[in-house]
Order: C-alpha cells, then sequence, then structure tokens
C-alpha cells in the first residue's frame, strides 16, 4: 500500500514523525532529487575518502572547512567526483542549519566531534562521524544520551565490525566472534594482545613537536575555528591540519587515530558491547602535558575476568592474539615481519584465514571449525537503510561510545602515567578525583553553551 | 605645507601601526622563522631522552622537588614563553602536578600555591597559560578566588575564557557528569 501525504500526515500526528524521518525517504522515490543527501564538515585528508567524498549511497551536496583553501579543493575535488558544483557552506552552523542536508559527516579532529555531533542532532540531521566519537568519556556521554533522545541515526567511521578482514586476521571479525560466544575458548575469560606482532601498529608517528615555533597563522584559515571547544593557544602549523593527532587538546596519537579501528571489533567479538573495563594500567614514559609522546603497555580488565593488552614497545609480539581459558588460541594469519603467526591451514590460502591451536599446541582446522558454528545475529549493516527506515546501525552511539570509550581510559592513562579503577556503571573513575579530571573535561565558550543546551 | 607634512606623517605612522604586530603571538611569529627540523616530534626526543625521563621523574626525584617552596619555585620558574620550555621540564612540571593529586594534602597545596604564585609574577599570557592548565589538574575549589586575581593583571580575552574553562573544571561542572 502505498503512503499518500495525507495518511501519513494523519499518523505522524499521531506519532511525532515529523521531526524524525526525513520527508523524502517517505513521499519520494529514486530521483536524484529525492536521494537522501550529505554534506562534510571539514575537508581535510580523511574526506577525500570513499565514505566521504565518493560515496554514492547518498548525494553530497556542499562542504564547509575553516582553511578556504581546503574549501576550494573539496570543491574541485567533488566536481572531479562527479558531483557536480556543491555548495561552500559560510561555517559549519549554515551547513547543519540547511533543510536540505539530510545527513552530516563529520570530518573534523575529535576536539569537535562531540560539540558538533549534538549540534547536528539539535538541527534533526543524522549524523556518519570520524573517529575517535569523542575527546573524552564526558563528551561521549553527553552525546550518547542526546543522539538517544533526539532519535538521530549515528554512525562512526569505523566499520571492522561487520565488514572487510580485520587487519592480520584474514577474516571478517564475526568469524572470530563464533568462535568465542559458542565457547570454542572455553567458558572463562580471554586474553587479548594488540600489537605490531599481531598486526596491528600503533603509529607512533602521530606525535607533536616540542619546542614548535609560534607562527603567523594563514590569512585563508580560521584558527580560532579550527580551535573550536579547544582551549586557544597561539597557531602553529603543525599543531592543525594533517598532524594535530600528536597533542593532548586535539586527539591522543595513534590510541586516538586507530583504537576504534582495533578496538571497536574487539569489542564486538568479545560481546562486550554493553559494557567497559573496571581497570586500566600504564607502562611507558611520563609524558608531556601538551604533545603526546608513545606507551610501552596499557592493560585493561573487565569484571569478569578479560583481558585486554595494547602493546606498544612490542614486548609481546610473538603472543597470540587471543588465549582463551582452556588454553586455545587464535593467531594472526601473518605477520608483517614475517617473523610470528605465520599460518597456513591444510588445504587453505595462509592470506584468508587466522590460526587456532588446542592448549597441547595441535594446530586446528579453523575454517572447518568456524563454517561448523552458527553465525552471530545478523547486524544492522547498511546506514542509508537506517535512515530511511529508522533502524539503528551496529556502530551507534552506544556502541561507539563503549568502544571509545576505551581509548579513552587509555590516554587518561598516558597523561596520568599510571593507571586507575574504572566504574563501568557511573562511567567515573573510581575514589580517583585526579584520574576524573581527565575523563570530564569542559570546553572553551561559546561551545560549551551550544553543547549543553537541549 | 606644515599641514600637509603633518597629515603624511600620521598616515605613515598609522600605516606602520596596522602593520606591526598587534600581539606577543604575533611578534614571536615575526621574531624568527622556524629552521627546518628544529622542533622535534615529541617520540623522537623521548627517544634521545629516554633514561633522562625515566631517571627524574621517579616519585624519590618529585619529592625533591616538593620539598620546599623554594625547589617549586626553581623548577616552576623554568616555564618560557611561546612553547620554549624545555621538553624534561615541562615533563616534569606535568609529572609533579600529578605526583601530589596522589600524594597528601600538604604537598599538593604546596605546590598548587606555588603555581598561584609564579602567575602572580607574569604577564606572558603564555606563561600564564602553561600554568593554568597544570592548575586545571590540581587545584581546589578554595584555589579559585586567588587563581582569578592573579589571571586579573593580565588583560587578555583567551586567557580569560581558559581560566573559565579551568573553574568550571575545578568545580566539576563539565559535560556528562551531570
Amino acid at each position: 500500500m502505498s503512503i499518500t501525504r495525507r495518511s501519513f500526515i494523519n499518523a505522524a500526528a499521531s506519532f511525532g514523525a515529523f521531526n524524525i524521518i526525513p520527508a523524502k525517504v517517505i513521499f519520494g522515490s529514486q530521483t536524484p532529487s529525492n536521494q537522501l543527501t550529505r554534506a562534510l564538515i571539514g575537508y581535510g585528508v580523511i574526506a577525500k575518502s570513499d565514505n566521504h567524498l565518493y560515496d554514492k549511497k547518498s548525494r553530497l551536496v556542499g562542504l564547509c572547512d575553516p582553511d578556504k583553501l581546503r574549501v576550494d579543493n573539496g570543491l574541485a575535488d567533488a566536481e572531479s567526483a562527479g558531483w557536480g558544483k556543491i555548495k561552500a557552506y559560510k561555517n559549519f552552523i549554515e551547513l547543519i542549519q540547511d533543510p536540505g542536508v539530510d545527513i552530516v559527516h563529520i570530518c573534523t579532529p575529535p576536539h569537535w566531534h562531540g560539540c558538533m555531533s549534538v549540534m547536528a542532532a539539535r538541527e534533526g540531521k543524522d549524523i556518519w562521524c570520524e573517529k575517535p566519537m569523542t575527546r573524552t568519556v564526558g563528551e561521549g556521554k553527553r552525546v550518547m544520551e542526546y543522539i538517544k533522545a533526539k532519535k538521530r541515526m549515528f554512525s562512526l567511521n569505523t566499520w571492522f565490525r561487520y565488514k572487510d578482514p580485520f587487519y592480520g586476521f584474514g577474516k571478517e571479525v564475526k568469524y572470530v566472534r563464533k568462535v568465542v560466544e559458542n565457547g570454542v575458548l572455553g567458558d572463562g575469560p580471554v586474553r587479548c594482545v594488540f600489537g605490531a606482532g599481531q598486526g596491528f601498529a600503533w603509529k607512533f608517528h602521530h606525535s607533536g613537536r616540542v619546542n614548535l615555533p609560534v607562527q603567523k597563522c594563514p590569512e585563508t584559515f580560521d584558527w580560532d575555528m579550527w580551535l573550536g571547544p579547544a582551549p586557544w593557544r597561539p597557531y602553529s602549523k603543525h599543531r592543525s591540519h594533517g598532524t594535530f593527532r600528536g597533542y593532548w587538546d586535539y586527539d591522543g596519537g595513534g590510541i586516538g587515530d586507530m583504537s576504534q579501528h582495533y578496538l571497536d571489533p574487539l569489542q564486538y567479538l568479545l560481546c562486550k558491547d554493553e559494557t567497559s573495563p573496571v581497570r586500566v594500567d600504564y607502562q611507558g614514559p611520563k609524558q608531556h602535558p601538551e604533545v603526546v609522546g608513545r606507551f610501552d603497555r596499557i592493560t585493561f580488565k573487565y569484571a569478569d575476568g578479560t583481558i585486554i593488552i595494547l602493546d606498544g614497545n612490542e614486548s609481546l609480539k610473538n603472543e597470540p592474539f587471543i588465549t582463551g581459558s582452556n588454553g586455545t588460541t587464535i593467531w594472526p594469519v601473518k605477520n608483517k615481519k614475517g617473523v610470528v603467526g605465520l599460518w597456513t591451514n591444510p588445504g587453505e590460502n595462509s592470506d584468508k584465514m587466522f590460526g587456532m591451536v588446542d592448549v597441547n599446541g595441535k594446530r586446528l582446522d579453523s575454517m572447518k571449525i568456524v563454517n561448523d558454528l552458527p553465525d552471530p545475529a545478523a547486524q544492522q549493516t547498511d546506514f542509508i537503510d537506517s535512515v530511511k527506515n529508522r533502524k539503528r546501525f551496529c556502530i551507534n552511539e552506544e556502541t561507539g561510545f563503549r568502544s571509545c570509550t576505551l581509548a579513552n581510559l587509555a590516554i587518561s592513562s598516558e597523561r596520568l602515567g599510571r593507571g586507575f579503577d574504572f566504574d563501568p556503571v557511573k562511567l567515573t573513575a573510581k575514589n580517583d578525583p585526579a584520574a576524573d579530571r581527565f575523563l570530564y573535561q569542559s570546553m572553551r565558550q561559546p561551545w560549551l553553551d551550544e553543547f549543553l543546551k537541549d | 605645507m606644515k599641514l600637509l607634512t603633518f597629515i603624511i606623517s600620521i598616515t605613515l605612522c598609522a600605516i606602520q601601526l596596522s602593520a606591526a604586530p598587534k600581539t606577543d603571538y604575533e611578534k614571536m611569529a615575526q621574531a624568527k622563522p622556524e629552521e627546518k627540523g628544529a622542533a622535534l616530534l615529541g617520540t623522537k626526543w623521548h627517544a634521545k631522552n629516554a633514561q633522562l625521563v625515566a631517571d627524574t621523574t621517579t616519585d624519590e626525584c618529585l619529592e625533591i622537588w616538593l620539598s620546599s617552596k623554594e625547589k617549586c619555585d626553581e623548577l616552576l620558574s623554568k616555564v618560557q614563553t611561546g612553547y620554549q620550555t624545555k621538553p624534561i621540564d615541562a615533563i616534569l612540571i606535568a609529572a609533579v602536578t600529578q605526583y601530589v593529586m596522589r600524594s597528601n594534602v600538604a604537598k599538593r597545596e604546596l605546590w598548587v600555591k606555588s603555581i598561584i604564585s609564579r602567575l602572580n609574577m607574569t604577564m606572558d599570557s603564555m606563561i600564564a597559560h602553561f600554568y593554568l592548565d597544570q592548575l586545571r589538574w590540581c587545584a581546589s575549589q578554595e584555589h579559585i578566588p586567588e587563581i582569578k586575581s592573579s589571571v586579573s593583571r593580565i588583560k587578555d580575552v583567551e586567557l580569560k575564557k581558559f581560566l573559565d574553562l579551568l573553574i568550571r573544571e575545578i568545580k566539576r561542572d563539565c559535560p556528562g557528569l551531570k
């Protein structure tokens, strides 16, 4: 039965759906004018990627950036990508207030993610946000609650929990989840190691520069807008654009960059989407107060005893990726240095399957094991379908918040130079006000007011 | 003729003034162009100085800096303007800030008061900013009036905004906490 405007209006009056479902979804066909639209906030390196610039599942209609040169690049790239002449918004506020934009892609550094997500949701937009979801636990909590209250569709630009081979594993992560949730690794807690030895590089090149010079800001660049909610500091080129990750004010180095790519799928395969660790521990040097450095090891512990280790100094490079409570281990397909994990299952190309070994050291046929197990519950993996039919996407404000909390716990422990206990229900450090000061931070005005208002 | 000369002089002065750096930051930016590679990547600095950091940031070493107001002052006086504080000094100061939060009340009070005392001695916005950035992590509500008074002497709008942020954090008036 087709939905007429009248029947919709009657129904919508009852259910208050006017502000939730884009009208063109209800009435529209598949013509370009009724296709869902998106606009990009920020046109740096990541904005030029498939999910932001090139994706054809929605129509790109505009962008903004506080750097005029980047706006010009974006307009040219959009035309080359087949979008024709798209709109250059004066700033992101104009963009999110445009009724012609359905979905907002937040392609800014992390210090803007929380504020922009809330402001876009307030304007009735659905949101595709770069990772990490937010710079602090406090911001993430606010975004999670606000998105839910406003009934917006929200996702992050990380996808390994639902598609593509998971780094060194050679297979999508759902195959590892099958092994975990069907007890192949035992009934007790598991131990996971994430480092270069397992195929997960921590990108320590994302570090700031010490003793930066104060520089003259180019006239084409609105430094104050770029800073937004972050504390004001004099301009120095290395603090912005492609190298912002190296400064605590904006991000958290390699952890900020990669942890949601690594740890969101891990959270999924460990069936821990609804909780967080009770303890985080840090080993490494004392950190510079402004510039992100490196870490040696960061360890999370969950209430059930599950351990996740971020191996920064590769001291655990010869360890398996996952060790089950029954001694069964899971290994990556191959190590980039060719040292450990090079694995071949009988009859299988070693590029295609992770390895499994039992407690006695016997190789297991991981492909057979996986094929014989039931699939995990289906996930919602089409964001456009989510927007059209208001079905929550698999990486949403809640699951994304939990995996981002792992990143923020790690970053806080780095800055503290030590570990602390965490309450996964109250989402605060336990009896540790110093740790809470990193988990919950304020913002520069006027963005704090924008972030907090209803 | 005299009037014309006067007008030309005033105009030239105005042009010079508008082109001249208006703030301390702009003066810094014009002072010296960056030498390529002069500002080391933090991880590279750490790799070169790992032993120094390890040896000087132990609890025993941090206790020495907290042994007296004079020692606190000696360390805090190493803060320089324009991102030029030596990395080891910045790391030491941050380490002491975190140390006092797990130490006793007297040491925390000594450190916070020492930072406020240094705040009172500077008119440089960036040095003040560095000190405020440490107070974010260790000051308590009872310190707020003194901190406000210290910063009030420096006419910098952005410093005032940072002070506002700091006060909210000390009061734990932060997003997500309510």
